[in-house]
């Protein structure tokens, strides 16, 4: 056990920035790949115990979304198991339900649904009406009929209005389909940051034990860069094989350029580096500097404009995310050439919004992260100054 | 004024060299935190998608389909953006996200509708972005419902002999009415936010498991030393969680409508366990980083396999048993329903037993692993 940590902690930028991001993909493709949330358990209380009332509750039974678990005696009942979480919806169908069908006396129905995770709310309420709209088709039909309506006239009449829908790029709702992206791009942030900050660490202690007016000189960019741009490398290669993993194993298209992918990776990662310089600059000790990156992981994507789209943020919030941080220029285009196959064009704004980012950055990050090592040893000589005065 | 500065630079970097501990716990459990919460609900002001961004191509240009369309744009889901003239710019403009939603109204409608021809809407979506979709499905065919249910009625009223007192019972047999219990506005902050503020407070809390442990490695405590540090970090993450919810709370109108007590008791519970779990690491693994790192990588994926976002009913079996092993599944899901339901302290009681289940079993690893520290 002692030997194989040695030997991981030994490989860990490696490790960390190609098992983790394969690791977690195979790992969140696997949990997320079902395409559709079935048998949703709900429960049904029949007052009616008609033929109606079954019928329905039979298209019910066979619809694979829900899993009836329990036939409820009172709404009140069925309110408090969803409210403990055992089932998540309820049909009720009251007493005189036929009877009001066979006199047109509009048949009341309710369906209850657990609305706090809206990805199951919504499942629940679109099949739910599926049923109910085919139920209430084939009884406009037959009151045509009888009515003297022919029922090819009648057919027509009940379709006026129909609508056909179609939905481009994620056709079923795939909740992998739609996340994954934006999980990528988490990745190579995380991983990235969490192998460069340290080792820009590393370099602060170093230049913080030389003379002052030597520090700005003896910055190593020479070693230093060989090995970034070695960490950038590796990322994006794990991050192709991220996308070839759930290509393969869990059908995602792979539409977009390669050369665009890596036009967006390297100017994130560009951008990602000048924020590593500001991290180095703000952090004196490497374990805590890798707790805060731990932490930026859900706020970076909550943020980004990927879960939550640029026009609906609030006022001013949009131009000051993008300006201090580079996951919109990452995330966002990356789910546009997954899933759309973006051209250069669609994927412009992005591009040039990560240069200018990586321009702007890079060389701010750099001038704090040179500003802080040389105040921190300007504080550190004064005090040494003043504790040989003392003595 | 440079002068001023560097002075109240270096009063800030020599408290932070002698109280590193004090500052990270500080930044850790209440700066981000709350400058999260604060960043991201001030973000998701506006609850839901409204104002979607939205394509129209008229083929027919009736007075029926002008108000159709007009109908869709003063909705306060939809915003036209644009009307063109070819369906070929409703793909285009939702490639180019210049717009999320289309709308294509074929030529004729209106005489087509009115010869019982049964001419087709067609709505196109961009499936990319789910908080989009799942607003403007919903509202679309809400408005496209009325309409029909409209002229269902009219043609019912045209075509049977019937009193216009029972004509909507005609054209609407079965009158379901489709409930959507605790967030009937499909309000994404109030799905999203709680269950991942706390998300992101448990990696802190790990973090900080992680680094004591390592602090009290080799010191030889007793085991009570142990429990009474776990209780005391487990309070503070549990203080924190409160102070974010506090602040959606307060700020945010986020509503808090469970049991109080309940929801304390479980969120001590979950932070001492969250807590515990990153001592337990960190009595492992020798190097502080790593082991922040690992209790990190540890926490990090519970967010999506403890199935807050996507059910972990809907997950394949083995990552639903794997669910239950995760304690963020009993919690996160939990503090969302305390946000939304109006819990008693009864319905938690399944949650708390797993919780004390969970951290019992930590305690007997701990104290393996610190007798074995002891021997060694």
């Amino acid at each position: 056990m002692k030997k194989l940590i040695e030997l991981i902690l030994k490989y860990k930028p490696p490790i960390v920035l190609i098992l983790i991001p394969i690791a977690f993909t195979l790992l969140f493709g696997a949990a997320m790949s079902p395409i559709f949330t079935d048998e949703i358990p709900i429960a049904i209380m029949d007052l009616d115990q008609s033929d109606q009332s079954r019928e329905i509750i039979e298209e019910f039974e066979g619809c694979s979304i829900f899993k009836i678990t329990e036939y409820a005696d009172s709404t009140e009942q069925i309110k408090e198991d969803i409210l403990s979480g055992k089932i998540k919806g309820g049909l009720v169908l009251p007493q005189g339900f036929q009877a009001d069908i066979n006199g047109r006396k509009g048949a009341k129905a309710l369906m209850l649904m657990d609305g706090t995770n809206f990805l199951v709310g919504n499942n629940l309420m679109l099949y739910s009406n599926k049923i109910i709209s085919a139920k209430n088709y084939e009884l406009q039909a037959l009151d045509l009929a009888s009515g003297g309506i022919l029922p090819g006239t009648s057919d027509q009449m009940l379709n006026t209005l129909a609508t056909a829908e179609r939905v481009l790029y994620n056709p079923q709702l795939g909740y992998l389909y739609y996340l994954y992206p934006g999980l990528l791009a988490v990745f190579v942030q995380q991983t990235y940051l969490n192998v460069v900050a340290p080792i820009l660490l590393k370099e602060k202690d170093r230049l913080k034990r030389l003379p002052l007016n030597k520090i700005d000189r003896k910055i190593r960019p020479k070693e230093m860069a060989p090995l970034i741009v070695q960490y950038a490398m590796m990322t994006f290669v794990c991050s192709l094989a991220c996308m070839l993993i759930v290509h393969w194993f869990f059908h995602y298209p792979l539409e977009g350029s390669l050369l665009l992918t890596l036009l967006v990776q390297v100017l994130f990662l560009a951008g990602l580096t000048g924020v590593a310089f500001v991290l180095a600059a703000i952090f004196d000790d490497a374990t805590h500097c890798t707790q805060f990156v731990m932490f930026l992981a859900i706020p970076s994507i909550l943020s980004c404009g990927y879960g939550w789209p640029e026009f609906m943020m609030a006022p001013g919030f949009a131009p000051v995310m993008k300006a201090v941080w580079p996951l919109y220029y990452y995330a966002n285009p990356l789910k546009e050439l997954m899933l759309k196959g973006a051209s250069f064009d669609a994927i412009e704004p992005f591009v040039i919004g990560g240069f200018l980012f990586a321009l702007f950055w890079m060389p701010v990050g750099m001038w704090i992260y040179r500003q802080k090592i040389r105040t921190m040893k300007q504080i550190e000589e004064e005090v040494r100054s003043l504790a040989e005065g003392v003595r | 004024m440079k002068r001023q500065f560097f002075q109240i630079f270096k009063a800030l970097y020599l408290y932070k060299k002698r109280h590193p501990k004090r500052v990270m716990t500080f930044l850790v459990f209440i700066v981000v935190p709350l400058v999260t919460g604060l960043i991201l609900g001030y973000e998701m002001s506006s609850d839901v998608a409204t104002a979607i961004p939205t394509v129209v191509v008229n083929h027919d240009q009736s007075e029926f389909s002008r108000n159709l369309v007009a109908y869709v744009d003063e909705s306060n889901y939809f915003n036209v953006v644009e009307e063109a003239d070819n369906d070929a710019r409703v793909e285009e403009a939702l490639y180019n996200r210049q717009a999320y939603v289309g709308l294509i109204i074929p030529e004729n409608f209106y005489s087509d509708m009115r010869e019982g021809k049964a001419p087709k809407i067609l709505t196109v979506y961009d499936g990319s972005s789910l908080a989009v979709i799942s607003s403007s499905k919903s509202a679309m065919s809400e408005i496209l419902l009325t309409l029909k249910a409209g002229y269902m009625i009219k043609n019912y009223e045209g075509k049977l002999d019937i009193a216009p007192a029972e004509v909507r019972n005609h054209a609407i047999p079965i009158d379901a009415t489709y409930r959507l219990l605790y967030n009937p506005t499909r309000n994404f902050r109030n799905f999203i936010l709680p269950g991942m503020l706390a998300a992101l407070i448990q990696v802190g809390i790990a973090c900080m498991g992680a680094e004591r442990a390592s602090e009290n490695r080799g010191k030889g405590l007793a085991f009570t030393e142990h429990l009474k540090m776990i209780l005391k970090w487990g309070s503070l993450g549990a203080v924190s969680i409160s102070l974010t919810l506090i602040e959606q709370y307060l700020l945010f109108d986020m509503p808090y409508k469970g049991t109080l007590l309940g929801g304390i008791v479980l969120t001590v519970l979950f932070s001492c366990v969250i807590f515990a779990l990153g001592y337990l690491v960190g009595s492992i693994l020798s190097d502080r980083m790593f082991a922040s790192q690992v209790a990190a990588v540890l926490v990090l994926p519970a967010s999506i396999l403890g199935g807050y976002t996507w059910p972990a009913l809907a997950m394949p079996t083995f990552f639903q048993w794997l669910a239950k092993i995760i304690p963020f599944y009993y919690y996160g899901n939990r503090i969302r329903d305390l946000c939304l339901k109006d819990l008693a302290f009864r319905h938690l009681i399944p949650d708390i037993r797993i919780m004390l289940i969970f951290i019992a079993v930590e305690l007997v690893l701990l104290y393996f692993i610190k007798k074995k520290e002891v021997l060694a």
